[in-house]
């Protein structure tokens, strides 16, 4: 892939040239190939190297932000010329500008970003591994009748920055994934369900057959589902729901929507938001972490924040921009792509594990909900308000019964993160870059039939 | 032939037809029967404007070229940006790597191109105005919105625009060109009362130039419906959980309809019997009320297009008639899967997407009820009416919608609002249950975008106001615990 960061590095003196007062430029490049099976036949075969450049600009304390993916030159320079053309329109705020100088940098850790061996693998390699998941997953039991097929995507990615700070900087990712996706059938009821291995390095990739089986084990636990009466009953949250939770911590500590008064945690800082078993935080520097990087998006050396302590709001999260307007310090959560400007966003974003098996959790509940999804867009960030679709198991006498289905959980985040009574020992990375481990909610508002 | 002109293909590509024809050959080389290049260059333009300030203008242009393969249902496909001829037949080869038979060789056609007709006719092209002019709108819906009440604490209002220059060809020997105009016009209020504070969204726009605000909906009118959005769910009190019958007001109630049988209606989840309704052409699937229809041909709409992304002209489908499944949505894929004529519905996000059966603008057709009469028909009930989205298991067919403008309804009369509203239910059985379809058909004006497999294009969508005889409501309180 190309090195793009004497084109930046160009960009930046060109933009100051024709009168920036401040700019960064961003270029990002992928590389990717994707392939889809279907009942062990290849569907779809893709590959494509990507790429883009945005430019933002200051001008008097205005700021304007242009993007293309024609590299050549006469583009790029009507696009400077033309992004100086368009600052005009955008009006002053003091709050504008790049990341404070004393910020800027890279994490100097080994973060195990880039597999060297990735490239390397043949197409061929990948298909078979795919198909295997896919086969191991009907094989594995007579009511899996179809498939949505098994996906393979991996990419290399290179992102470079700049900016007229003298901040020049680049690194390279590599991430590889499959996944399979299959239908059951009983009773007349079909019901579909996947699983899915992601990392940075194919060789840490879980084994085609764990993760055919998985699926199928998912699809199958899905049949036979019922509705239940509408109630209020403890929820055991599985890991891939109480992420969730943490990423909605996330968003409503983010500095944008503090600032934009919408976030249910506005003045919270240093009061108890959620119950002393909770702490949350996010770590750009893990080693191995799936969302690792030395800088953010402006440029910002990566570092860990604690935003909740014990249940206690600690740190709001923000970019250079958000930290201004609230007089703090930028915590280095600007993401972007090429063609955006900076926002807040996370990167291994997790709670911390407790000491309980999550078996223990599920054991200790007579009657309850074991909650494996939500659905639906109902989340008010402004007061917390949540409702959503949701699908589960039941719970008696501290065991998983039948699945349960067309329900819904209904209630306030603020509340359900004080009711947190049991936090699970299970935290891992394998479902994405924000994790958290099994949680037992005392109550919660059940909606059904 | 060769004398028709290809303005766009001249103007923002600079290949010609043998440039071309050169790259269906590569994409065809290794035994695919099928081939096409779709050519794009999309200028695109966003205001964003917040505390009475343009807090940042934004200016891109984007352009590449996809390639695609097909054998049988092997879709092989790759993309460049570099419109230079070595990366894109790099990109050729890559694609016709998904056929592994060189022996059986398909000529690419002489090209010759099809002239759609034109649904997006435009006075005056957003993209092309001025941005003070655009600044005029903004700054309009901006003080609409603020003197709509004290208690709208913040506006923030966007104004985004787009042109998508394409040019297609394809080894069939067919070629087209269109420009695609699309802006969105929206405001976010957030209303605040003591510790309450809650938020209102309104859009317009479509396929339509900056005489939308003259003919269409005025700047000041988008805004004041989020602030009026904003401060009424300030008032909004909790919803009971449970099955309640369900009023959906007409228009934006459609959302429901798009998710609960539009996917499932798309061809590629039905030859490949993914979807609850595969294999049910001709069977009662909805109640007889229900007609349902996607049209890529109302003028100025959303999801209205002149030429589908491969060359298919958009057509009216009827999906179910009367209640009986009539039909799929087809690409070229699914259609000859299937055995039955495009029904202009291959649609992609953009050159670096291969297309796919979506919707364009879906609708149910008027019935015979006035909707007054249909909300008076229920004694304890639900209207919605405003929806933030909704999701869909194709397979299952259950689904879930998020409502932002709600009220109860009691003996027959529509009362308070009703805050955190959540319906779901399963997609077939709902359409069995629908039991009164008014005569007030609406579409929506706003900026539906949908998602499937990772892209998002945009939609129209319609609906009279309907009911349901029973939903599953959700909600934070309970009537029955135990």
């Amino acid at each position: 892939m190309q090195d793009y960061r004497n084109l930046a590095a160009e960009l930046v003196a060109a933009l100051k040239k024709a009168g920036a007062d401040a700019c960064d430029v961003y270029i990002g490049a992928t590389t990717r190939f994707t392939t889809q099976l279907r009942l062990g036949r290849i569907e779809k075969l893709e590959q494509a190297t990507s790429k883009g450049l945005g430019l933002r600009v200051f001008k008097n304390g205005a700021t304007a932000l242009t993007y293309t993916t024609d590299f050549g030159d006469r583009a790029v320079a009507d696009l400077v010329r033309e992004t100086m053309e368009i600052v005009k329109v955008s009006n002053p705020d003091k709050h504008n500008g790049l990341a404070p100088k004393d910020a800027l940098g890279a994490f100097d850790g080994k973060l195990n970003l880039y597999d060297e061996a990735l490239e390397a693998i043949p197409a061929e390699k990948k298909i078979d591994l795919v198909r295997e998941a896919e086969d191991a997953g009907r094989a594995y039991d007579k009511r899996i009748v179809n498939s949505n097929g098994a996906r393979w995507s991996d990419s290399r990615g290179q992102l470079t920055l700049a900016n007229s700070d003298g901040f020049t900087g680049q690194y390279k990712t590599t991430s590889a994934s499959y996944s399979v996706q299959l239908l059951a059938e009983a009773d007349g009821v079909k019901h579909t369900d996947g699983w899915y291995s992601f990392n940075r390095y194919f060789d840490k990739l879980d084994a085609p057959k764990a993760v055919g089986e998985e699926a199928a084990r998912r699809v199958v636990a899905r049949l036979g589902g019922r509705k239940i009466k509408s109630q209020i009953a403890p929820i055991v949250l599985d890991p891939q729901v109480s992420s969730e939770l943490v990423d909605i911590v996330f968003g409503a500590a983010s500095g944008t929507s503090i600032f934009r008064k919408s976030s249910f945690l506005i003045d919270k800082t240093g009061e108890q938001i959620a119950s002393p078993l909770v702490t949350i935080l996010d770590d750009p520097t893990m080693s191995d972490g799936p969302a690792s990087r030395p800088f953010d998006a402006e440029g910002v050396r990566s570092m860990p924040v604690t935003i909740v302590d014990k249940g206690v709001l600690k740190s709001y999260v923000c970019d250079s921009y958000s930290a201004r307007r609230l007089g703090l310090k930028t915590t280095g959560h600007a993401v972007r792509g090429y063609s955006s400007i900076p926002g807040v966003g996370s990167t291994n974003l997790f709670m911390k594990p407790g000491a309980t098996d999550p078996k223990e959790i599920i054991a200790g509940v007579r009657k309850g909900l074991y909650l494996t999804e939500l659905n639906g867009f109902g989340f008010n960030e402004v007061t917390g308000d949540l409702s959503r679709g949701a699908s589960g198991f039941w719970i008696e006498n501290g065991e998983k019964t039948y699945p349960v289905q067309e329900i819904t959980i209904a209630g306030n985040v603020t509340k359900m993160l004080r009711d947190i009574a049991v936090v699970g020992s299970d935290l891992n990375f394998k479902l994405g870059s924000t994790a958290a481990p099994t949680l037992l909610i005392s109550e919660a508002t059940i909606g059904g039939a | 032939m060769n004398s028709t002109k290809d303005p766009i293909l001249d103007t923002y590509f600079r290949v010609g037809k043998p440039e071309i024809n050169k790259l269906i050959s590569a994409a065809l080389a290794k035994g695919a029967e099928f081939a096409d290049v779709f050519f794009e260059y999309r200028i695109t333009s966003t205001l964003a404007f917040e505390e009475d300030q343009v807090k940042s203008a934004r200016r891109g242009i984007i352009q590449g070229v996809g390639i695609r393969a097909i054998k049988g249902d092997q879709v092989g496909f790759a993309f460049s940006e570099d419109l230079a001829m070595e990366p894109m037949l790099e990109a050729a080869s890559a694609a016709a790597a998904i056929a592994a038979d060189p022996g059986a060789r398909i000529k690419a056609r002489a090209i010759a191109p099809v002239r759609p007709k034109n649904l997006y006719r435009i006075v005056e092209p957003a993209t092309a105005a001025a941005l003070p002019r655009k600044l005029d709108y903004i700054r309009e819906a901006n003080e609409s919105a603020k003197g709509y009440s004290s208690k709208i604490i913040r506006v923030t209002v966007n104004f985004s625009d787009e042109i998508k220059h394409l040019a297609y060809a394809n080894s069939d020997g067919l070629s087209w060109e269109d420009s695609q105009p699309m802006f969105i016009f929206n405001a976010v209020c957030i209303a605040e009362d003591g510790n309450r504070r809650e938020t209102g969204y309104n859009s317009g726009g479509g396929r339509i130039g900056l005489e939308y605000f003259a003919s269409k909906r005025k700047a000041a009118d988008i805004a004041r419906e989020s602030a009026r959005l904003a401060v009424l769910n300030l008032d909004a009190v909790e919803v009971e959980a449970g099955m309640h019958p369900i009023v959906l007001g007409n228009a934006e109630s459609a959302v429901l309809l798009h998710e609960a049988v539009g996917h499932g209606l798309e061809a590629d989840f039905n030859y490949k019997k993914l979807s609850n309704f595969s294999g049910r052409v001709g069977e009662r699937v909805a109640s007889d009320q229900c007609t349902v229809v996607d049209e890529g041909l109302f003028e100025n709409m959303r999801g209205s297009i002149n030429v589908d992304d491969e060359g298919n002209a958009p057509s009216s489908t009827v999906l179910i008639e009367n209640g009986v499944l009539r039909g799929y949505m087809t690409d070229r894929i699914s259609a000859l899967q299937l055995g039955v004529k495009p029904s202009g519905n291959g649609r992609r996000q953009a050159y670096n997407y291969a297309p796919m059966p979506r919707m364009t603008n879906t609708y149910l057709r008027a019935g015979k009820y006035d909707p007054e009469e249909i909300i008076k028909s229920v004694e304890r009930g639900i209207y919605a009416k405003n929806f933030i989205g909704g999701q869909v298991d194709i397979t299952k067919g259950d689904f879930t919608f998020s409502v932002s403008e709600c009220y109860l309804i009691e003996k027959g009369r529509v009362t308070a609002p009703l805050k955190g509203v959540t319906l779901i239910g399963n997609g077939p059985e709902v359409m069995t249950r629908v039991s009164m379809v008014g005569n007030d058909l609406k579409f929506t004006d706003g900026g539906w975008t949908c998602g499937k497999n990772g892209q998002s294009v945009p939609v129209g969508m319609g609906t009279p106001t309907v009911k349901v005889s029973e939903m599953t409501v959700g909600g934070a309180k309970v009537n029955n615990a135990d």
